[in-house]
């Protein structure tokens, strides 16, 4: 077997993704996920100004406690203040760790198309082309539709992908493998899309 | 810095393994979608079943459902899947397509960052759940 050339066969493929699964969430004490990780890189200046706010209240934590304290009272009234102050049952599932800097999961973006780099250079399939491949030609756009289509799609697939809240990583690895259920009706939902659509595609070019 | 050691590894790990598993090609992809290649499928549930079987071994408490099913999740799923078959990629893959020399891939890469922040902006001013988030 050749680990460098041609595709790798079915339970390598598994074998590897599980490992980076669990093996991440062993390490980072949280689950995999691209799409929270992209959505955390182009919100960071949220994300700087949080920090900053957070510096401020700790340099006086007594009045960063009374200014919550109030903005409970006023948002959710004298109720949830006082459930606040008894200790509820520890919850069931474990804590996740603080988020990384998102500087890190910028690292983890870049590092993502770096190892799509090694895995082609590697192989022999990297190369500068304008295209997409014969497939994507004869089955979605050809010609100058290419970019408006990919546009588009891509459009789809980052607008979808954060409204079910996941995507192939965080949903379909990382949630299926957990059995969360939103993440099996998510998964269920775009893999049966996707088939449904490409039945379609493969019709209409038929 | 340990946290970018964790997150660069992975994400070497991931584009590499996604590129060697065929996941950046569309031609693949589409013969996985309709059933003519079943290989990335196997490749798929098998990961999915290797991953159950080590957070088991892990950490049960892992099973306790943290991410639930809320009114984005069918929706968003569809558009998604809908976007996936036309572009040949979930939204990790224009990068590992990036790496392989792919130029197209530039503008797959501009429209899930442009459909992200679409998302955030629509979300803020119309819907009222919580979409949770890849990571819990």
């Amino acid at each position: 077997m050749d680990l460098l050339h041609g595709t790798w066969p079915w339970w390598l493929g598994a074998l590897v993704l599980s490992t980076l699964t669990v093996g991440f969430y062993i390490l980072a004490r949280r689950p995999l996920g691209f799409s929270s990780s992209l959505a955390r890189v182009l919100d960071f200046k949220t994300e700087r100004r949080m920090a900053k706010a957070q510096a401020a209240a700790l340099r006086d934590p007594a009045a960063f406690d009374r200014a919550l304290r109030e903005a409970t009272l006023a948002e959710f009234g004298q109720a949830a203040a006082t459930g606040c102050d008894q200790d509820g049952a520890p919850p069931a599932a474990p804590a996740i760790a603080p988020r990384p800097p998102w500087s890190a999961q910028l690292t983890f973006v870049v590092m993502i198309a770096v190892g799509g780099f090694l895995g082609a250079a590697l192989s022999g399939d990297f190369a500068l082309r304008l295209d997409l491949g014969a497939e994507f030609a004869r089955l979605v756009a050809g010609g100058g539709w290419l970019w408006p289509m990919l546009l588009l799609a891509g459009l789809l697939v980052g607008f979808g992908a954060q409204m079910a809240g996941g995507c192939t990583s965080g949903h379909g690895l990382s949630g299926c493998s957990r059995l969360q259920p939103g993440s099996l009706l998510a998964t269920a939902c775009f893999f049966g899309t996707a088939v449904g659509v490409s039945f379609l595609l493969a019709w209409v070019a038929s | 810095m340990r946290a970018h050691g964790v997150a660069g590894a992975a994400g070497l790990l991931l584009g590499f393994s996604l590129s060697r598993i065929g996941f950046a090609d569309y031609g693949e992809l589409h013969r996985m979608f309709v059933f003519d290649d079943l290989r990335m499928f196997l490749v798929f549930a098998g990961a999915v079943g290797l991953s159950l079987l080590g957070f088991l071994l892990y950490d049960r408490r892992l099973f306790s459902p943290t991410r639930r099913v809320h009114p984005g999740t069918v929706p968003g799923g569809i558009l998604f899947g809908l976007g996936w078959a036309l572009c040949g990629a979930c939204p990790a893959v224009p990068l590992v397509q990036l790496g392989h020399g792919r130029l197209p891939a530039l503008a797959t890469l501009a429209g899930v960052v442009i459909g992200t922040l679409l998302y955030r902006w629509v979300h803020a001013r119309l819907f009222r759940w919580d979409s949770g988030s890849c990571e819990s």
